[in-house]
């Protein structure tokens, strides 16, 4: 049956149609790419704090806060016309990378208070969430609204000229550090160090960095890996610049000789410590949450200061629902400290009538570092630095 | 006897040229997307200017010759693993007298259904050297002072590829030695040959395109998982391709088009070059025909009074490397914390996870359209791929390379690149698929097609066309001939094509993260939610209630088919 006959004429109309397809496929997908964006600046002058405030924001801020209290509830009245211009729109669609139940719980809260207005949610990772921005603004779709995710993902996506900061009035007592060119933070991302708590005695929690090298850990503790994951490079670099290159580095040989398990996804060391495969784990506040939550046997050993991710909110540039969009951004930076501290989250705001998770009381006690971020540039030279170090 | 295809072929040629085009349509986008990323220093869509230095950066990167070591290691010791496993367990399971075949069929089928980041957990319940509890049986029994096993390892990740690949190379091999013409062994058995040899010289030449395939097939699929090794190959920091694409692509803040795109044009050469062997080693392919116009003969091998130790022996298999894990993944769905079952948990089971489960965000509609695109998507892939693989196997020119090639070419491509090639391809194609659920079905079946084309086309090679002419001589149509007598003849690759392509449609990741959406989520995004953000109770009861369903699916659909299944 091999080299069956086949006629010519529909040899070559197949051969043409094979063709066409890859033409076709290639001039949809090659000449149809659309005008280059343009980057926008990267330091604005704006207004915030109730229209009281003029300041100007340069990048990067790198800021050092303390936890900021709030002792009674704001009130707020929401602009109505912009409510009513949100209403007519209807919609509003969210890119975001915060955990699902959170934001869920800010579509139903949201959708709540504006009946009428319909939040479409989409969740992904930070650089998934970057990824799909940019493919779609470069292609010229206009999908969404507003995003609300981890840092590393909006400032990427302002400075090609996606996404920009709502320029809305803040609450009395907002922090300043984190209002940012690119978007306005209310959640933060802790980087905590957590324990098993039915496996490690109470003597033995880990109080300080230091108290990781104790050979006692060896093999035993899990760690973000500043190789492979980026938040975590971001950290670990930081770390140098704060504590100084030498006893940073000095730390991380005493971490290598202990042998520190590397993991490049944060909640999987969650996992390990909850399951006691980990006896200690370095990961984000809000993976020890997720762990509690499911009833594991975990706490955090809050020690001074915490180094803090921002989550900013930011609008896009072009966004099908510019009211909705505003609208979104005023509704977390008012309601959103509390929804999130329901939640047992990290507001950037305490409510004192909102009681803290009981993971997260320690937070209370320590003081906080924002962590600024870097270039790329800067984090391959970080990592050629560690990596003889880890390897 | 030659079939001409010329007579009365207008349906034929039109098919021909619909299909050809259809699937150039789909593969060629995100294959030039892929290239071209490789070869630019910046992402598409930016001005940029040709360069090498994406594939430099990768082949000459100080860890990349430990990485090809591992890769190698852990993508041929799962292949071999997994294919003379499946290639025994089909043999006695289709050509001997083993008893309850049915049930051995479904027990060694249904764990593939099961997500891979749950049957690692099982796996690491039972051999972390912490926590594992095969290790702490050891230590306390033997007093051992260190654990013996650890999964987290490179050995630990290529039996775990290798045992999950098992499933889809027993479909695969099955449904081929089910349309063997038993006289070939009757005649060998006349002739005096015992029963090694009857099986080395008889039946592993005529086997011989299958195998190739599900090698073939196997090692394309290692190099493109990618939660194995990320779940026991990471801790112990052993890294393979497709964590080792990963790493390096997402190290900044965007993911690394360029180097992305180099590592899968290089996995897809490695793919085109397994494409060319195969046709390579069935290009006559009139040897591998089994089926012709003498007859399908069916008869069985007697195991005499072996039958029994050997169904023990193979039930005792599944139970310890498929059965044990998966248990535990539905005992720790119906715990109410995730740990370890014990006699005591046995009094605390409850359905709250499945309860938790059903109010998690978008899950109700993420089951609908799940099994929506599953039964429709697979039902318009094997269409098509139908049509393809009959194209291919009668027609044997350059053009059928070309499809075959294209064919494949997406399946190699790892599914971190090739779901932006369709978020970039779909978006640019004006016609509005952007956003919908049928650019899901579409990038699915793209992304998958080689699966659903191989157990055909390892059909209809060995199916003999003169049964195709002998229709035709007496009047058929083409498209009666096909519909009546070539599809029902190749009916179990046919049903394994399609329950293979069902279930990965049910599972996919990469593409549906990147092109779901309000109305459109689907159970892999929920799947992948769950698991980010260590659910793993909520997670175990949406693997049981899936692993259900395709117990379900399977028998309905055995039942419907009157026949029509794999184990017939």
């Amino acid at each position: 049956m091999a080299g069956e006959k086949v006629s010519r004429r529909v040899f070559l109309a197949s051969g043409v149609a094979g063709v066409v397809g890859v033409g076709i496929g290639f001039a949809g997908g090659y000449f149809l790419r659309p005008a280059e964006q343009v980057t926008r600046t990267t330091e604005i002058t704006r207004t915030v704090g109730a229209g009281t405030v003029t300041q100007t924001i340069t990048q990067p801020p790198v800021t050092i806060t303390q936890t900021q209290t709030v002792t009674a509830k704001t009130t707020f009245t929401y602009d109505p016309n912009l409510v009513d211009a949100a209403k007519k729109e209807g919609k509003l669609v969210i890119y975001s990378s915060i955990p699902t139940p959170q934001l869920q719980k800010f579509k139903e809260e949201f959708e709540k208070k504006f009946q009428g207005i319909t939040a479409e949610i989409w969740r992904a990772d930070a650089t998934v969430v970057l990824d799909r921005i940019r493919t779609e603004y470069q292609g010229g779709v206009y999908a969404f609204d507003t995003v609300f995710a981890t840092d590393t993902a909006v400032k990427p996506a302002a400075d090609l000229g996606f996404l920009k900061t709502p320029s809305i009035p803040l609450p009395e007592g907002f922090l300043s550090g984190l209002v940012f060119y690119y978007g306005i933070s209310v959640r933060l991302l802790a980087n905590t160090i957590f324990y098993n708590k039915e496996l490690v005695k109470k003597e033995d929690i880990p109080k300080s960095y230091d108290a990781l090298t104790d050979p006692k850990w060896k093999g035993k503790i899990w760690m973000l890996d500043p190789r492979t994951h980026l938040s975590g490079a971001i950290y670990h670099r930081y770390l140098m610049v704060d504590w100084g290159e030498e006893k940073y580095l000095d730390w991380l040989r005493k971490l290598k000789r202990n042998e520190v398990v590397w993991h490049n996804v944060a909640q999987r060391i969650g996992t390990a410590v909850g399951t006691g495969e980990a006896l200690v784990g370095q990961a984000y506040h809000s993976n020890a949450l997720a762990e509690v939550l499911e009833k594991r046997p975990v706490d955090i050993s809050w020690f001074s200061p915490v180094y803090v991710h921002p989550t900013p909110v930011a609008i896009a540039s072009r966004p099908p629902n510019p009211n909705a969009a505003l609208l979104f951004a005023h509704f977390v930076i008012r309601d959103g400290p509390a929804i999130l501290q329901g939640l047992g989250e990290l507001p950037a705001l305490i409510n004192q009538d909102i009681p803290l998770h009981e993971i997260m009381q320690g937070y209370k006690t320590v003081s906080v570092k924002s962590i600024p971020l870097i270039t790329e540039e800067q984090i391959k030279e970080f990592r050629q630095k560690i990596a003889p170090i880890l390897e | 006897m030659s079939l001409d295809l010329r007579s009365g072929s207008r349906f034929f040629s039109l098919a021909s040229i619909i299909v050809v085009a259809t699937i150039s349509l789909l593969s060629v986008g995100p294959i030039i997307w892929l290239i071209t990323g490789s070869l630019l220093d910046a992402p598409p869509g930016k001005p940029a200017q040709l360069t090498s230095l994406n594939y430099i950066s990768i082949i000459f990167s100080a860890e990349f010759s430990q990485v090809l070591v591992n890769t190698l290691i852990y993508v041929f010791g799962s292949t071999i693993l997994s294919v003379s496993i499946a290639m025994l367990m089909a043999i006695l399971v289709v050509l001997t007298d083993i008893p309850h075949k049915r049930l051995l069929e479904v027990l060694i089928i249904l764990p593939y259904v099961l997500p891979m980041s749950l049957l690692s957990l099982g796996y690491i319940f039972l051999f972390s050297p912490r926590i594992g509890f095969v290790n702490v049986f050891l230590i306390e029994t033997f007093n051992i002072p260190a654990p013996p096993l650890n999964i987290y390892s490179l050995m630990g990740m290529t039996w775990l590829t290798g045992v999950f690949e098992i499933p889809i190379a027993f479909i695969m091999i099955s449904s081929s030695l089910r349309l063997m013409d038993f006289s070939y062994i009757e005649s060998a058995k006349t002739c005096g040959a015992s029963s090694l040899k009857l099986y080395l010289d008889t039946l592993l030449p005529i086997m011989r395109p299958t195998i190739l395939a599900v090698i073939f097939l196997n090692i394309v699929r290692s190099l493109e998982i990618f939660d194995i090794p990320a779940f026991v190959g990471i801790p112990a920091n052993v890294w393979v391709m497709p964590t080792y694409v990963y790493k390096i692509a997402t190290q900044g803040y965007f993911t690394d088009i360029g180097r992305a795109s180099a590592a899968g044009v290089l996995f897809m050469s490695v793919a085109i070059l397994f494409v060319l062997l195969y046709r390579y080693y069935t290009k006559k392919a009139y040897r591998f025909i089994t089926v012709g116009q003498r007859g399908l003969r069916t008869g069985v091998q007697k195991l005499g009074k072996w039958k029994y130790l050997v169904f023990a022996a193979l039930l005792t298999f599944l139970i310890i490397t498929f059965f044990i894990p998966v248990l535990i993944v539905v005992l720790v769905s119906f715990m109410p914390v995730l740990r370890f079952p014990s006699i005591e948990s046995f009094s605390r089971l409850t359905i709250e996870n499945y309860v938790k489960l059903w109010s998690y965000p978008a899950v109700e509609r993420a089951f609908i359209n799940t099994l929506f695109i599953s039964f429709f998507g697979a039902t318009v892939g094997m269409s098509l791929l139908f049509t393809a693989a009959y194209i291919i196997a009668r027609w044997r020119s350059k053009l059928s390379i070309f499809l075959e090639t294209m064919i494949f070419m997406p399946f190699s491509v790892p599914g971190i690149v090739i779901a932006l090639g369709f978020v970039w391809y779909y978006i640019n194609l004006p016609i509005g698929l952007y956003g919908t659920i049928w650019a899901l079905i579409l990038a699915y079946i793209t992304r998958f097609m080689p699966l659903g084309y191989r157990p055909i086309s390892s059909n209809l090679v060995q199916l003999d066309p003169e049964l195709e002419g002998a229709a035709r001589v007496c009047g058929a149509s083409l498209s009666r001939t096909l519909l009546s007598i070539t599809s029902r003849l190749v009916k179990n690759g046919l049903f394994a094509g399609w329950f293979l392509l069902a279930i990965l449609f049910m599972r996919e990741l990469g593409v549906s993260i990147l092109l779901s959406k309000t109305g459109s989520e689907v159970l892999s995004v929920i799947f992948y939610d769950l698991y980010g953000f260590g659910f793993w109770s909520q997670l175990s009861a949406l693997g049981t209630i899936m692993l259900t369903a395709s117990i379900l699916l399977y028998i309905v659909s055995s039942r419907l088919g009157r026949g029509i299944n794999i184990v017939e």
